[in-house]
């Protein structure tokens, strides 16, 4: 039954899904078009007024950029936010809670459809940021090639420090790929949970569920911060460099760790109440 | 064995001035269809919601086929809300599929004749079907299934004459026979027909199970005028 709730819940999400991801590679295109046709032809020199001209408007474009990518983002988190209230506790929960499946398999499907959409989405945004910054790099190199450093050398360089590491580092940086994948479900799973917990009221649910997600976000931030700070003091007696740089990972890993294992508590305060304590209206 | 439902001290409260059904011990047969009548507020869709696992009772067991309420009994268990639950985006022929997927005793065949006999598009999608049409598709789609208990909450509610005669229509002639049909409604003159037995509810409390025979044969009434004697304000 797994397999057909994901199948199911799969088509769904792509719907809107897809439409976003579609949208991210027209404001990709659109904005690196824009970047040739605006700057491709002007000499990037910052002392001309044009140059400066050109380096303001860069940046507006470059942040405008980011915004819409940002909205994205934030579009599909509350998308599926959205979607799950609605499958689960509006009225299309009627069908949900009355199909023969456990509350396991339900708050699964759903988890694994959001989360491998969270992180599609986040992989795209990654993409369209390189190829608008590469967008940039070739106006550059068609003035003096000093102003970014090109598409390739930025891969170069993230294989070339990688290659550098030594064995700890690289378990380390293998670890960050992993709990950056991992904590795109637990993320989902938290903002699930929240909104279950929105059902333990009587009243204004739906607000409920709202207030429920930035108690959760902010238990997950404190926690995060308590850890932050011990490894801030870490960071500040370390002199090599090297250790600084696993040491920042040593902090991103402590944040995301948090956030995997308040993952896992709100999926199991979330079947908690399905399982025993739901009360559709 | 020939019980289908048994209940248990069943009590849902909602909090202490709130006690949505209070108390009810029960016990359906196979093979009967039954009316659960009440006025509003009655506790009628409350018990119906506590037997499809959408409440959580605050005491008491329910047991379908001998089982706690799970994913076993709503297999078995064929329920129509008293709202659209289906999603608007969705077509008929992607609820048709997504039925014959999660319900093994669901007949596409028979769903699709049901379709075609009311001129249905299977490949329409729902939001844009009038609320009428939607009803008839959702209790097609109930009524598609060969369940052990048929629960139906408020089918006819709200629709024009002839709709009721279709949907009572629909039911009479497509529950399994072996099966139990507990439908809930307001409007026992049209049901009344169709009804083996009947349940009374008033304050979330049990006030009478019988048979429609019986209310016949002991008060010389219909149940209708019955009900409008046991509950006239």
């Amino acid at each position: 039954m797994l397999g057909k709730l994901f199948k199911y819940e799969w088509k769904s999400v792509s719907r809107i899904g897809g439409l976003l991801l579609l949208i991210a590679g027209g404001i990709t295109i659109l904005g690196m078009i824009t970047v040739r046709l605006s700057f491709g032809h002007v000499m990037m020199d910052e002392d001309s007024a044009m140059g400066a001209l050109t380096a303001v408007l860069g940046v507006m474009g470059f942040m405008i950029f980011c915004l819409c990518l940002a909205s994205i983002s934030y579009g599909i988190f509350i998308y599926l936010g959205v979607r799950f209230y609605k499958t689960m506790y509006g009225d299309e929960g009627y069908l949900t809670h009355t199909l023969p499946v456990t509350n396991h398999q339900l708050l699964l499907s759903k988890i694994l459809v959001g989360g491998i959409w969270s992180i599609l989405v986040a992989l795209t945004m990654a993409l369209a940021m390189l190829l608008f910054v590469a967008s940039f790099a070739g106006t550059a190199t068609i003035a003096d090639g000093s102003w970014w450093v090109g598409f390739a050398d930025v891969w170069r360089g993230i294989f070339e420090t990688f290659a550098d590491m030594d064995a700890g580092s690289k378990a380390r940086a293998v670890i960050v790929l992993l709990l950056f994948l991992l904590t795109a479900f637990a993320s989902i799973a938290g903002l699930y949970g929240s909104i279950t917990m929105g059902q333990l009221f009587k009243k204004h649910r739906g607000l409920m569920a709202i207030i429920c997600y930035f108690v959760y976000l902010f238990v997950v931030w404190l926690i995060g911060f308590v850890g932050g700070i011990f490894m801030s003091i870490n960071l500040a007696l370390l002199s090599d460099e090297s250790d600084v740089l696993t040491s920042y990972m040593d902090t991103y890993i402590i944040g995301q760790v948090v956030i995997l294992i308040m993952g896992v508590v709100m999926y199991f305060v979330a079947h908690y109440i399905n399982e025993q304590k739901l009360n559709m209206e | 064995m020939n019980e289908l439902i048994e209940i248990v001290g069943l009590t849902k409260s909602y909090d202490e001035r709130s006690v949505a059904v209070n108390n009810i011990t029960l016990t359906l047969p196979k093979g009967k269809i039954v009316g659960l009548l009440g006025p509003n507020g009655s506790g009628k869709t409350t018990l119906i919601k506590m037997l499809n696992g959408l409440l959580k009772p605050t005491r008491g067991s329910i047991k379908i086929n001998g089982r706690f309420i799970g994913p076993e009994t709503k297999a078995r268990v064929a329920y129509l809300p008293d709202r659209n639950c289906l999603p608007e985006y969705r077509t008929v022929s992607e609820m048709v599929a997504y039925f014959g997927d999660f319900y093994e005793d669901f007949e596409k065949t028979r769903a699709l004749e049901m379709l075609q006999s009311l001129n249905i598009d299977p490949g329409t999608k729902f939001k844009t079907l009038s609320k009428g049409t939607k009803e008839k598709v959702q209790l097609i789609l109930v009524m598609s299934r060969k369940a052990d208990l048929y629960v139906l909450d408020e089918p006819i509610a709200g629709v024009d004459p002839a709709a009721r005669d279709y949907i009572l229509r629909t039911i009479i002639n497509n529950y399994n026979p072996e099966a139990t049909v507990l439908i809930s409604t307001h409007l026992i003159g049209d049901i009344e027909q169709v009804l083996d037995e009947v349940i009374f509810m008033r304050y979330g409390q049990l006030a009478l199970y019988t048979s429609v025979d019986n209310i016949r044969e002991k008060y010389g009434k219909s149940v209708d005028a019955y009900f409008r004697e046991v509950f006239a304000c």
